[in-house]
């Protein structure tokens, strides 16, 4: 029988069920009356409440989590599907909650937001108002933020935490008239972090404190960041991290005699000599596991474009393939310039409507090119695109006369033409006598708009 | 060739024996004190009975952390290992997890302690409405029609 288990195996039961439903407990008996408010796990998931807006839904969680009574509420998960303002983390949350919260995990938030209350005080950067005493882990899963700023609050929110886990994280910075918008920093004070495992930012993450409590690092974000990284993992026992092959060295320095399982990710090549060195520096070492990247497939494209200025590093050898893919458009985004610089390569795979590419080398080694991007926006792409063999391009008819004049593909052979409008025949004939060796072309209509 | 392995009796409460490696045993907290403090060949746990105890061997035995050569274990024996907890919870009924639920708390077994709470908490979502849970979990309610209708209106605004 169920009244045979004692409430603390009830509410492990309850752990696993969402708070509405839990709710619906409290009419069971007088047993199970206040048994939910006592609850020290709390799921929150938008897909319970079907039927509510997304106002309602936060409404129902801020006056349930008020009635919540536990003397540590141990993890608080929030789900969210569908969005159209930001959650914000000060007015969602009663003030009990940042007390005793010591797990807070949010998941598939498109906007989070954490203000700068009291308002009508001016701005002051990344200080929040508010402040999860307890917090020991901080989870985010596919969460967005409006600003950097937001971000950085977030986590100078908790000043104790020890776990930080994040997954798809993104910030857009503020529209800009700049063309570059300005570096995103991301700023991470956190003294006392035991676990860092981070997958998927945009942003440049800046860690501002040493961290020498630091066990477990995995790092998953691209080489371009991770140099900055090598001060804080002086103390972890396990560490994945991804480096270009010209830091190893760093990193040899840097690692600690305590680490026991490393996961390298070489952009590049690393020499025998570079391994054995590295070995040298880390007599506990049990496990490594070695990988090596010579292609470079980015996705989504970078909102960032000092990711890809920093391609230039990844030059031990060059990458002879590129593949960037970008997400549907984020809200805010700008156009930021990305410019890639890579004269050895050899296939190139662009599906990005919307970035803004400038190819800083020209590639004569260039064989297949896929290139899903606005060519208005690409002066220079056709130029570098000149020695393909197979090429899959879309094209505006204005276009295509205009930039291929001075240009002749002596080798493309074959050609898959996406036109965005209709096309004249007597432009493709002139088109055509740009492609003196041509044996089979697709023609194809671009239908979507892609503004 | 590796020692042989050292082998423990289990004792139900009704007296059915079950003999177990050691590694099945260190599975739980409460058996892997138990084996240390005293090197006895046969344990008595008083507070669990044949039928229950059985099940939680099965599910000590399957679970056991087979240590493989660089101690990485494949994603698809996990997928396998999922599959399995599901089919085990699937072909119990509702009573015999309350005395599981039980019996891994004594025992220390946190794995299998959240895979039967899950599955209680799965039969309390899957209904829509607390009469249906009362049903479903056998509870005989002990309010009057106005307590019922006083928590009733207590929680009404979640349920709008």
């Amino acid at each position: 029988m169920i009244s045979n288990i004692p409430d603390d195996l009830l509410f492990g039961i309850l752990s696993f069920v969402p708070v509405r439903e839990a709710m619906n407990t409290s009419l069971l008996s007088k047993r199970w009356e206040s048994l939910w408010k006592m609850m020290p796990v709390l799921k929150y998931s938008e897909k319970s409440f079907p039927d509510m807006t997304f106002q309602e839904f936060v409404e129902f969680f801020r006056r349930s989590l008020q009635l919540n009574e536990a003397p540590v509420l141990e993890t608080l998960t929030i789900k969210i599907k569908q969005q159209q303002v930001p959650l914000k983390i000060q007015s969602c949350l009663p003030g009990t909650v940042f007390q005793k919260l010591v797990v807070l995990k949010l998941h598939t938030i498109r906007y989070l937001e954490i203000d700068d209350s009291p308002p009508g005080r001016h701005f002051s950067a990344g200080k929040p108002s508010v402040c999860f005493q307890s917090l020991k882990g901080l989870h985010l899963t596919h969460v967005g933020f409006r600003e950097e700023q937001s971000f950085c609050r977030l986590i100078s929110a908790c000043p104790v935490v020890e776990d930080l886990f994040f997954n798809t994280v993104r910030t857009c910075a503020p529209k800009t008239i700049f063309r570059r918008p300005p570096q995103k920093r991301l700023e991470i004070n956190t003294p006392y972090l035991k676990y860092l495992k981070i997958k998927n930012i945009t942003g440049r993450l800046i860690f501002t404190t040493d961290m020498p409590n630091l066990v477990e690092a995995t790092l998953k974000v691209d080489p371009s960041q991770t140099n900055d990284f090598l001060r804080i993992v002086t103390s972890v026992e396990f560490l994945s991290i991804h480096l270009y092959a010209n830091e190893v060295l760093l990193l040899a320095d840097k690692i600690s005699q305590r680490l026991f399982h490393l996961e390298l990710c070489i952009y590049g090549k690393i020499s025998r000599n570079l391994l054995l060195h590295l070995l040298k520096h880390s007599p506990k070492l049990r496990v490594l596991k070695l990988q090596e990247i010579h292609h470079l497939s980015i996705e989504p494209a970078p909102a960032d474009p000092y990711q890809l200025y920093h391609l230039r590093k990844f030059n031990d050898p060059p990458p002879s393939r590129v593949s960037i893919t970008s997400e549907p458009a984020y809200y805010g985004s700008d156009e930021p310039r990305l410019e890639i610089s890579t004269p050895c390569l050899k296939y190139l795979k662009i599906f990005d409507r919307l970035g803004y590419y400038n190819f800083l080398e020209d590639m004569p080694k260039l064989v297949e090119a896929d290139v899903s991007v606005d060519v208005s926006k690409n002066e220079k792409l056709l130029t570098v695109l000149s020695s393909v063999e197979h090429l899959v391009i879309c094209l505006y008819p204005s276009m295509v006369l205009d930039v291929t004049d001075s240009l002749i593909f002596n080798r493309l052979l074959h050609l898959k033409l996406d036109v965005c409008n209709s096309f004249r025949s007597n432009a493709l004939l002139s088109l055509l006598k740009h492609f003196p060796n041509l044996q089979s072309l697709k023609l194809g209509r671009e239908t979507t708009s892609w503004i | 060739m590796e020692n042989e392995k050292k082998m423990i009796t289990l004792k139900s409460s009704d007296d059915v024996t079950f003999e177990v490696e050691e590694a099945v045993v260190l599975e739980s907290q409460f058996l892997s004190h138990l084996v240390q403090d005293c090197p006895a060949p046969e344990h008595k746990i008083k507070e669990v009975t044949g039928k229950i105890l059985s099940k939680v061997v099965e599910y000590c035995e399957k679970h056991v952390v087979v240590v493989v050569d660089g101690g990485d274990s494949s994603s698809s024996s996990g997928d396998d290992l999922k599959k399995w907890d599901d089919k085990f919870i699937k072909e119990m009924d509702l009573s015999t997890v309350y005395d599981l639920i039980a019996a891994a708390n004594y025992l220390n077994i946190q794995a299998l302690l959240d895979l039967m709470c899950q599955r209680v908490a799965d039969v309390i979502t899957a209904c829509k409405d607390h009469k249906e849970i009362r049903e479903t979990l056998g509870i005989v309610s002990d309010y009057t029609a106005e307590e019922e209708a006083e928590v009733l209106k207590e929680n009404e605004w979640a349920f709008d």
